[in-house]
């Protein structure tokens, strides 16, 4: 049993020196001049991609803007508002006659 | 006499580049492609380091401008490097193209051959072979992603627990507790092997 342990132990050491001692390809110009082109791609492309959007911030503010006009509406819709009703409202605090044209006698 | 031109720091080539510059980053590719590749190499099949090597610079690359220069550009690059290894395992599993295969009778009696050996110099002398690159395969073939890395960093490599974990983003109790169980997971697979049931397979 302890010489099957010793032999595993044997076995994991082996494969430690096998990590560190196998021999690292060497980079070839090929392999770096076609990692600069994606590269390059990648630059154009996010230079493009910057220059055909608009600035973040005013992305950011324009729907700023539209998420507030929908809690607006939203809270509107909520409370009952609604423009007709209140414009009534207003007209029949006053006397007939101000809000009915002929009522002055034209 | 003039002093020779200093070479330029990381930080101002990183700051070339983050300007606009995008043909700096060849000074960054050159300073580091010798050292990703070695690092890659220990975790990838050789025919994969060059993939593996393109994607750390691709990703390190679009992480430049997250780049806070707290610790040496060296360590940052190691880190990614390190994911970037495991992020391929991940990938070869999901694909299934980590193929649980059976070591042929010249690699088994190769490992005997090997294991009779006393001094790490012959250990050494063996290691270069083909069938110790097959041996490697066959061993860690048979863990997960994670514990593929972890095994191979904790108890392969030496690294400490906290450094392995910063490495991979993991914690270093996940690390632990993974490194214990990859590693008892590891000798009976050694042990099937050289029970003879390993071929069998």
């Amino acid at each position: 049993m302890r010489n099957d342990s010793e032999r595993i132990s044997r076995v994991e050491r082996l494969l430690a020196v096998i990590l560190r001692t196998r021999p690292a390809p060497e980079p070839e110009g090929r392999w770096r001049d076609d990692v600069l082109r994606k590269i390059r791609c990648l630059a154009l492309e996010k230079e493009w991609a910057d220059s055909f959007w608009p600035d973040r911030r005013i992305w950011r503010l324009a729907m700023t803007m539209a998420v507030a006009a929908l809690i607006v509406t939203v809270l509107a819709l909520k409370i009952g508002f609604a423009p007709e009703q209140e414009i009534m409202s207003l007209l029949s605090e006053y006397p007939a006659e101000f809000s009915q044209p002929q009522s002055f006698g034209l | 006499m003039s002093e020779p031109p200093r070479s330029p720091e990381d930080r101002e080539i990183i700051e070339r580049v983050l300007a606009g510059e995008v043909n700096a980053f060849e000074d960054l590719l050159r300073r580091y492609e010798a050292y990703v590749m070695a690092i890659v190499h220990r975790y990838v099949p050789s025919a994969a380091v060059e993939e593996v090597a393109q994607e750390v610079f691709i990703q390190t690359f679009k992480s430049l401008p997250t780049f806070i220069g707290q610790h040496p550009f060296k360590n940052w690059l190691a880190q990614i490097s390190v994911r970037a290894c495991h992020t391929y395992w991940r990938r070869m599993y999901r694909r299934r193209e980590v193929l649980a295969s059976t070591l042929d009778e010249d690699v088994r009696s190769w490992l005997e051959r090997a294991l009779s050996g006393r001094s790490e110099a012959e250990f050494e002398a063996e290691a270069s072979r083909r069938e110790a690159e097959e041996l490697i395969h066959w061993a860690l073939g048979r863990l997960s992603p994670t514990n593929r890395m972890v095994v191979t960093m904790v108890h392969l490599e030496g690294r400490t627990v906290r450094e392995t974990a910063k490495l991979l983003g993991l914690s270093a109790a996940n690390v632990k507790v993974r490194a214990h169980r990859a590693r008892k997971e590891l000798r009976k697979h050694i042990q099937e092997l050289l029970d003879g049931e390993g071929a069998k397979r």
